[in-house]
């Protein structure tokens, strides 16, 4: 009797898939656990591990009686498509057996080092090993020994601890069409190498660390750093490419320890490029500003906030009174959220304040992998020549305030800046930087000389030196926002680490700056008064209040999908 | 436990100025082993046999040469060749003796023949003479369980061995000059 929506039954219970779903993926999706090393959503299928198998029964097509399915031998489950009627054990006693040999197996020649080893804590092989496992080992012999080998300008691996699930090798072939990596040999000398003097080097090398369920292939810039488990992770979007790849930050007492990506079919699949992965360094730079500064003489000298944000409020606001126009650089290294409210302070002061987006850095051109897919393939991983996370976003939240076409972008900011400080020429700009590295050219440097300067940026360079009022800023990993990537999706990342020891985010500035303007310009009048305090989700229903444009805010954003709760291991003893 | 390391990207491998794929290689193997697979990938493992007909193992410069002529990563075919012991990833002697150790010949007297063959070229298994002329290995089932013990010489199959027979097989005259490359297809 077969019905509508067809359904298998897994350990007892009917779960409905849709056809073509092998028996491991109805599984996943529903949450019941299978243990599987060598299958992964974004690779080919290989049943290599035997880990997965499982018994099934199928009805017989005529009499409708339940029959061992391919006469009583247990099934990859990770090959076998489902079809309507099948039952599936996985707790049964065979199927149990099946998964003490093959952890036996495995653990014949792997090296009992997880003292050692980064990825012990997030290990399939030692989750396996106390779920699936048993608690000694029966092998007297020696094991193999191989070497811990050099692959690439990230990835070490250690060969001994491999269980030649071939991830990393399929990823290589399938996914970034390069193809370095390989299986040398056979039998108990399979090793996974590269061929000699060609190293693993491409843009997306990094994922075979994350793709590895054991420890055999490591990061490089992660090796010996942390302990996994005293890793908190939080939700975050690529800062410094176009391309919003959802990652997550790893980070453990206000230090980020690693980048990893987050899974989003929609736009980065399962993967990151490494510029991503190692891109996150400029966090704790050694060039972070950690206190606003003002000129004196020439020269910034130290100062506070409250100081600061006085002669900068004063100084926009001369500028108006002598007949000039104020200008906002906004950088597209911010949140949305920010750049609203940053023109929001310009346009308090000057109704017809300037506006423009700050320059867009381009590397190369776009490249998609693998060579030669379409785009649209939803296999296909595009890696961006853009290297700013919120161009659009910005333009789009600026161009809401200032209208359609009203928004200068680098070159035409530069050139309205160059027209002299005459009448309605701009007297005063506030200028945001944020990005990964020094980014001033001369060509700016040349024409801010002359005007009110308030420089809001994360490292030090030469136009911050330069400007009248330098405050410190947040980076991506410090506060809380959206960015809009390079196909228009709107997607929002969590604040991971407390600010950078007298820096403050963007948003804060403003709301502070903002905030002294209300009082009239001096912190004295403010009285009991406080500013209000950067909150991105408050902001975003702000703006999509106010304007109609910026509705998207309210109703387009993408959110980071909440992690299914671990289930406890232990299980709970009421005394 | 000594901590073996291996640093593989930065290994040099040996080249010679000379290309092991010559271009009358080249256009033999386009001519006689490409139209007869449907992906260069299929062509990989003849590709193989014959390249190492040609040199007698195969270098990795060879390999690499390969993968060029077959569109294909270096990777992908030192993959394919280290899995199968018949192709030779390092040099070997010009005559090749593959004694079979497989059950049969085992219990029919295939250790003794093994020793008698090792004493007499002074070499252990694995080994090749130090004049380059004798490699020596031990090989699973040749298919001649019936007529066991049996060994290889070169394409030669030498059958119902005793020690002393096997050792005066190595001094028949080699059948060709193709032999003197070993195992090929």
């Amino acid at each position: 009797m077969s019905s509508p929506t067809p359904t298998i039954t897994i350990n007892g219970v009917r779960r409905p898939f849709s056809p073509g779903q092998t028996i491991l993926q109805v599984a996943n999706a529903a949450g019941v656990e299978v243990p599987q090393y060598c299958y992964h959503d974004g690779l080919s299928v290989v049943a290599s591990c035997r880990i997965c198998l499982c018994e099934v029964w199928s009805p017989n097509p005529r009499t409708g009686a339940l029959e061992p399915f391919m006469g009583g031998k247990l099934v990859p489950s990770c090959q076998q498509t489902a079809s309507d009627g099948m039952v599936v054990h996985t707790d049964s006693p065979k199927a149990v057996a099946n998964q003490k040999a093959v952890m036996e197996y495995l653990l014949i020649n792997h090296p009992l080092d997880c003292p050692v080893c980064d990825q012990s804590g997030e290990c399939f092989l030692q989750d396996y090993s106390y779920q699936y496992g048993r608690g000694v080992s029966r092998f007297q012999e020696e094991k193999v020994k191989q070497p811990k080998k050099d692959l690439g300008n990230h990835v070490l691996l250690y060969s001994d601890r491999c269980i030649m699930c071939t991830r990393c090798v399929r990823f290589t072939r399938e996914v970034t069409g390069t193809g370095e990596l390989m299986v040398m040999g056979r039998g108990n000398k399979e090793e996974i190498d590269v061929f000699p003097g060609i190293p693993i080097n491409n843009e997306l090398s990094g994922n075979v660390i994350d793709l590895c369920p054991v420890g055999a292939l490591l990061d490089k810039d992660f090796l010996f750093q942390q302990r996994v488990w005293y890793l908190k992770e939080t939700p975050s979007i690529d800062p410094i490419t176009a391309s919003g790849d959802n990652i997550w930050i790893h980070h453990n007492e206000g230090k980020i320890h690693r980048v990893k990506p987050r899974e989003n079919p929609r736009v980065n699949k399962w993967w990151i490029t490494d510029e991503v992965r190692y891109g996150w360094k400029f966090v704790h730079s050694a060039d972070r500003l950690g206190a606003p500064a003002r000129k004196q003489y020439g020269y910034p000298a130290q100062s506070d906030f409250p100081r600061a944000y006085e002669i900068a409020v004063a100084g926009l606001r001369r500028a108006v009174e002598d007949g000039g126009r104020v200008a906002l650089l906004a950088s597209p290294m911010i949140a949305c959220e920010e750049a609203y409210l940053l023109a929001q302070v310009v346009r308090e002061i000057d109704r017809e304040a300037v506006l423009a987006v700050g320059p867009v850095p381009v590397k190369g051109s776009d490249r998609v992998y693998p060579p030669g897919a379409s785009e649209d393939d939803p296999r296909a991983f595009k890696v961006h020549a853009e290297k700013a996370p919120n161009a659009r976003g910005v333009r789009r939240v600026l161009e809401a305030l200032a209208g359609p076409g009203q928004v200068l972008d680098f070159e035409a900011f530069l050139r309205a800046m160059g027209k002299g400080t005459g009448s309605s020429g701009v007297r005063a700009a506030l200028v945001t930087g944020n990005y990964p590295s020094a980014w001033t050219t001369p060509e700016l440097l040349g024409c801010l000389g002359g005007k009110f300067i308030v420089a809001i940026d994360t490292l030090a360079g030469p136009h911050v030196d330069a400007a009248d009022i330098s405050l410190p800023a947040a980076t991506f990993a410090e506060k809380s926002g959206t960015f809009e990537n390079a196909r228009g999706m709107i997607q929002s990342f969590e604040r991971a680490l407390t600010a950078f020891e007298g820096a403050r985010p963007e948003g804060q500035i403003a709301f502070d700056l903002l905030h002294l303007i209300a009082c009239g310009g001096e912190y004295e009048r403010a009285g009991a008064t406080r500013p209000e305090v950067y909150d991105a989700a408050d902001i975003r229903s702000r703006m999509a209040a106010e304007h109609e444009t910026l509705g998207v805010f309210a109703s387009a954003v993408g959110h980071p999908a909440p992690r299914p709760q671990a289930r406890p291991d232990m299980r709970l003893v009421e005394i | 436990m000594a901590w073996i390391t291996k640093n593989s990207a930065g290994m040099k491998i040996e080249k010679r100025s000379e290309p092991y794929l010559s271009e009358t290689l080249k256009a033999r193997f386009r001519s006689e082993i490409l139209p007869r697979y449907e992906t260069s990938m299929g062509a990989l493992l003849p590709t193989l046999h014959a390249v190492q007909h040609e040199h007698g193992w195969l270098p990795h410069q060879a390999l690499m040469e390969i993968a060029d002529f077959l569109s294909l990563t270096p990777a992908e075919v030192i993959d394919t060749a280290s899995f199968y012991e018949e192709y030779w990833l390092r040099p070997k002697g010009k005559r090749l003796i593959a004694v079979c150790r497989s059950i049969a010949c085992e219990f029919c007297g295939q250790p003794e023949i093994t020793e008698a063959i090792k004493a007499r070229l002074g070499i252990d298994v694995g080994e090749t003479t130090d004049d380059g002329e004798w490699t020596l290995v031990e090989v699973e089932c040749l298919g001649s369980c019936d007529s066991a013990p049996v060994m290889l010489v070169d394409e030669k199959l030498h059958e119902w061995l005793t020690p002393a027979e096997a050792v005066k097989r190595l001094d028949e005259k080699p059948i060709g000059s193709a032999s003197s490359h070993g195992l090929h297809g």
